[in-house]
């Protein structure tokens, strides 16, 4: 099978993509001042999904797998157009000069926003008393899509090929809902498919004087960044007080340098500007002047067995 | 009276007043103000999510001059004036007001005590008494209920603090049940393995705590499988009115039958319907 896409990355920027037989050819093609550039790529067809995320004018076309995003102009307005296995959504857009962004985002939105904290369960791990060790886990991530201009974004929409779970953390009256998440535990990098899941790297570190069993991580949204490139990157802390106490905390530090920071689906609800800082999207709510708390205390257990009921 | 005397006579009240007199009363009056601007303040900062705008905005006012008037009673004696008739007066009519009042107040008061307390909040889903509904409103003297008819429902704050209160989304999360009986001739293993898969492919059935299905009773017709599922309580509703669907389908498509309420008859033959009958079981007439 062979065939051939084109499409859009930024203004100055477009990329064709020709899948041939497993394999994909990408010709990068750019312009900086008077310089044109091509660059071509060969790599397995597997590789590289995650070209879907970026920074898109608004003419673009993007077919991947199960999923196509379309912006199509017309004489007055733009209409955004998404399929994602089998379910389509459209939006009026009425804009002359912007942007699309597309990039994963929380996975805390479909079908619709019950909770703000993530839950990854992965297979018991012993800890050792007063020890630090790094694991890598996978987290589901959901495709964002932002309008933005003149300083100003929004989301769009938000959808996932991934089928979402949520489930309970803590008893029915004190608890909270969680997005729920099974993963395998990982020594390095594990392979992901970026349109359903990222690569949580967890620092575990044991402050106790007993060894402990932990099966669950739970995170809150706020301040949850999600940083792509390559793959899709959470960096992650868990600090065990105890049996059933911890505290969780998402780290800002991408995995390399290169990464490109994801926009917030969580902010963007409230988010009024977005500044560049250093090529990183500086955001500022208005609820900025607040100290909003990032870490999540972890109260009713770290096992399988503290179900709260 | 002229009015020189009368002036005169103000002039004669006031005369007895010093300087020391007036420094205590505005330092009196200055305490009120400092204290009224503090708990208006505070009530402010605390009631201002739980309360409709303009009706914190007149509790505010009323403290205010509350406050103020407790300042000027307390600085009434610089004043050199006798306010013993006053107070007499005063208590005559406080008691005519409370008579008059009663029940105004008794939902003032529990008006009070339902924002302190907090049972119910707007946007919840709750049953106070028979009226079951969506709280729309919670107002100093009432709560408004809309009920899932549409209708408007003014319930006194009073009613509300004293009857038993059902908030159906207090909790995050609850659960729910289905009964479903299958056919004696089924597989009840294969029924519990197919309703685990649809369950499990919907979002807001919870993991955790894990959902139950379960052969709960042989009945009459039917081999009754229990299906106990939790789910956000805000979502719990559409997932029960979306999953018992889904999980009929399933069963259906995958050959269970869920039958009819059914009686087997045996029909047992007597001897000496031997004759009439035949070995064929035919009927014969004697007279043929």
């Amino acid at each position: 099978m062979s065939y051939c896409r084109h499409f859009r990355v930024s203004r100055s920027c477009s990329v064709a993509r020709w899948v041939h037989a497993g394999f994909i050819m990408v010709v990068k093609s750019g312009s900086s001042g008077d310089e044109w550039a091509e660059e071509l790529i060969i790599c397995p067809a597997t590789v590289i999904q995650f070209i879907v995320y970026g920074t898109y004018d608004y003419s673009c076309h993007i077919r991947e797998d199960e999923i196509s995003v379309d912006v199509e102009r017309s004489a007055s307005y733009l209409t955004y157009k998404r399929v994602c296995r089998g379910e389509s959504a459209e939006r009026t857009i009425a804009s002359e000069n912007g942007a699309i962004t597309i990039n994963p985002v929380e996975p805390l939105n479909l079908p619709k926003e019950v909770t703000r904290n993530l839950e990854v369960h992965f297979k018991p791990i012993f800890i050792e008393p007063e020890v630090t060790r790094q694991f890598f886990l996978t987290f589901p991530v959901e495709i964002g899509v932002f309008i933005r201009a003149k300083g100003d974004y929004d989301l769009l929409d938000v959808f996932s090929p991934a089928k979402p779970k949520y489930s309970l953390y803590g008893p029915p009256d004190y608890g909270c809902v969680t997005r729920w998440h099974e993963s395998a535990i990982h020594s390095g990098i594990p392979d992901t498919n970026p349109l359903r899941e990222g690569v949580l790297d967890l620092t575990i570190l044991n402050e106790g004087r007993t060894w402990i069993e932990v099966s669950r991580a739970v995170f809150v949204n706020a301040g949850m960044t999600i940083w792509y490139g390559d793959y899709v990157w959470m960096s992650a802390r868990m600090e065990l007080f105890s049996n059933i106490v911890a505290e969780t905390k998402i780290l800002q530090a991408p995995e390399k340098p290169g990464m490109t920071r994801s926009l917030p689906a969580y902010s963007a609800k409230k988010v009024s500007v977005v500044e560049m800082v250093n090529q990183i999207p500086f955001y500022s709510t208005r609820k900025a002047f607040l100290p909003e708390k990032t870490g999540f205390l972890m109260e009713f257990g770290l096992g399988d067995k503290d179900d709260g009921l | 009276m002229t009015a020189s005397n009368g002036t005169a006579d103000i002039a004669s009240v006031f005369a007895d007043i010093n300087l020391y007199d007036i420094l205590a009363i505005a330092v009196i009056l200055l305490i009120a103000v400092i204290i009224a601007k503090i708990v208006t303040t505070f009530m402010k900062r605390k009631f201002s999510d739980r309360m409709e705008k303009y009706e914190l905005n007149m509790i505010i006012g009323v403290i205010w001059w509350v406050i103020i008037l407790i300042g000027i009673f307390v600085a009434s004696p610089h004043f050199k004036v006798d306010l013993s008739g006053l107070l007499v007066a005063g208590g005559i009519i406080a008691v005519i007001i409370g008579f008059a009042s009663q029940s105004v107040v008794s939902n003032l008061v529990s008006g009070i005590f339902l924002i302190l307390e907090r049972p119910v909040k707007i946007g919840d889903n709750i049953s106070i008494g028979d009226v079951n509904g969506n709280v729309e409103h919670i107002q100093i003297l009432s709560t408004i209920v809309r009920t899932f008819e549409g209708i408007y429902v003014r319930i006194p704050n009073e009613k509300v603090f004293t009857s038993n209160i059902t908030n159906f989304v207090s909790n995050v999360a609850r659960r729910f049940e289905y009964k479903i009986g299958i056919g004696y001739h089924e597989d009840a293993g294969v029924a519990i393995r197919i309703i685990s898969e649809v369950i499990l492919e919907e979002p807001f059935a919870l993991k955790n705590p894990e959902p139950q299905v379960f052969v709960d009773r042989l009945g009459d017709s039917t081999v009754d499988l229990t299906i106990r599922i939790w789910a956000p309580s805000k979502e719990w509703y559409d997932v029960r009115m979306s999953l018992l669907l889904k999980i009929k389908t399933a069963l259906e498509a995958n050959g269970i039958e869920i039958p009819y309420p059914q009686r087997v008859v045996t029909v047992q033959r007597a001897p000496s319907d031997e004759r009439r009958y035949g070995n064929s079981g035919s009927w014969k007439d004697n007279d043929s």
